[in-house]
């Protein structure tokens, strides 16, 4: 075989994908091709050199961290954590209750009227369902405000999850 | 030294042992950092797009079918993410690939191709590190995809199949691109180091 090797056949055989033997056999004996080898020599050994950038050493801790404060979501599928974070919601709530006096709040709220919009906070009373709900369930002792603060509060919460691990889920590979 | 293969570590990881993603994290660290290293042109955002790809893996880890090897997918997670931030940063991403060489280079080839026998080849004159320091600016000189390529192949001893996979792209395409950008470079190394009569 007379004709030279190509580039790219320069290339392959450097790859060690070169298998036709008349080119193999051709590269052997052809100074001239043997000098185009020498050529592309030295660039390939530079090109299997790692990069010499490398992150710092506490890369895995970092990631580790981040792992473990992401583990605790989303609530909703970690019944065990949702649980957790009702009972500190509840307990938080019970604790502040006595100085928040709701009820002494509101009824002075009502009272006052919104300088822009003309509205009155009497307009907003229709809207509430906390006297109806404690008119059904007087006589027990159950602490109804709390009760529907706590499950918006949760509902909020869990919304937030959501929408957190919604987020962290966009844009992810496709499966392989 | 942890012996278990990357399945029963995946297993692990997902039925809740946090700790053996460290061992994966381990495993693959280089070929991600070798990935970042060549594609980010800019060091100090290399460390924090790391985290990212490894939060990436974890968080989608339980979507990894096993059709490909992990390590084609670990590129494919990184790849993706060093394009996405790329696409933020606004910066060019498939300059001058597909089209046909300049006049320039295609010369440049051309004289190369046909080095007459007693010239020695300009490369054997340089000394291994320079020849390194060029080459590495001249690596982030090229077109992002070519760097991607050359990493996958040289470094991380992907074939052109895998390396398609990786990038999404033919595997025909893979082969022109990773010979177009060892002859663009060697000709920019030819071009710096020219022979002394």
């Amino acid at each position: 075989m007379k004709q030279h090797l190509n580039d790219a056949e320069l290339q392959l055989y450097l790859d060690g994908r070169l298998e036709e033997r008349e080119k193999l056999d051709h590269l052997r004996g052809c100074p001239l091709c043997q000098e185009r080898l020498d050529g592309y020599e030295p660039l390939f050994a530079a090109l299997a050199v790692e990069p010499e950038w490398s992150p710092s050493p506490a890369l895995t801790e970092k990631v580790m961290r981040k792992i473990r404060r992401e583990s605790l979501g989303p609530l909703s599928e970690n019944l065990l954590h949702s649980l957790i974070l009702m009972g500190g919601i509840i307990a938080a709530f019970r604790i502040a209750l006595p100085f928040l006096h709701p009820r002494t709040y509101l009824t002075e709220m009502r009272g006052l009227r919104l300088p822009e919009s003309g509205l009155s906070w009497e307009w907003f009373r229709h809207l509430n369902i906390l006297p109806q709900l404690e008119e059904y369930f007087r006589g027990t002792t159950l602490p109804i405000n709390s009760l529907v603060l706590l499950g918006g509060a949760l509902l909020l919460v869990l919304l937030l999850d959501q929408l957190i691990a919604l987020a962290r889920r966009h844009d992810l590979p496709q499966s392989r | 030294m942890d012996t278990r293969d990357d399945k029963t570590l995946i297993e692990s990881i997902l039925a809740g042992d946090q700790g053996d993603f460290a061992l994966l994290l381990a495993r693959y660290q280089k070929l991600v950092v070798h990935l970042v290293a060549r594609m980010i042109p800019r060091a100090s955002d290399r460390e924090d797009l790391c985290q990212e790809i490894f939060l990436r893996i974890y968080r989608s880890l339980g979507e990894f079918e096993h059709k490909s090897k992990l390590s084609t997918w670990v590129a494919t997670v990184a790849h993706n993410t060093c394009i996405n931030y790329l696409q933020k940063k606004r910066l060019p991403l498939y300059e001058d690939l597909a089209g046909p060489e300049s006049d320039e280079n295609a010369e440049a080839s051309r004289r190369l191709e046909w080095v007459p026998a007693a010239e020695a080849s300009p490369l054997e004159h340089v000394e291994a590190r320079d020849l390194r320091a060029t080459l590495q600016r001249e690596i982030d000189a090229l077109p992002l995809t070519f760097r991607a390529i050359l990493t996958l192949f040289h470094l991380e001893e992907m074939s052109y199949s895998e390396i398609a996979e990786v990038t999404a792209l033919p595997e025909g395409t893979v082969k022109s691109y990773l010979f177009r950008a060892r002859r663009l470079l060697r000709d920019r190394l030819a071009a710096q180091y020219p022979v002394e009569a």
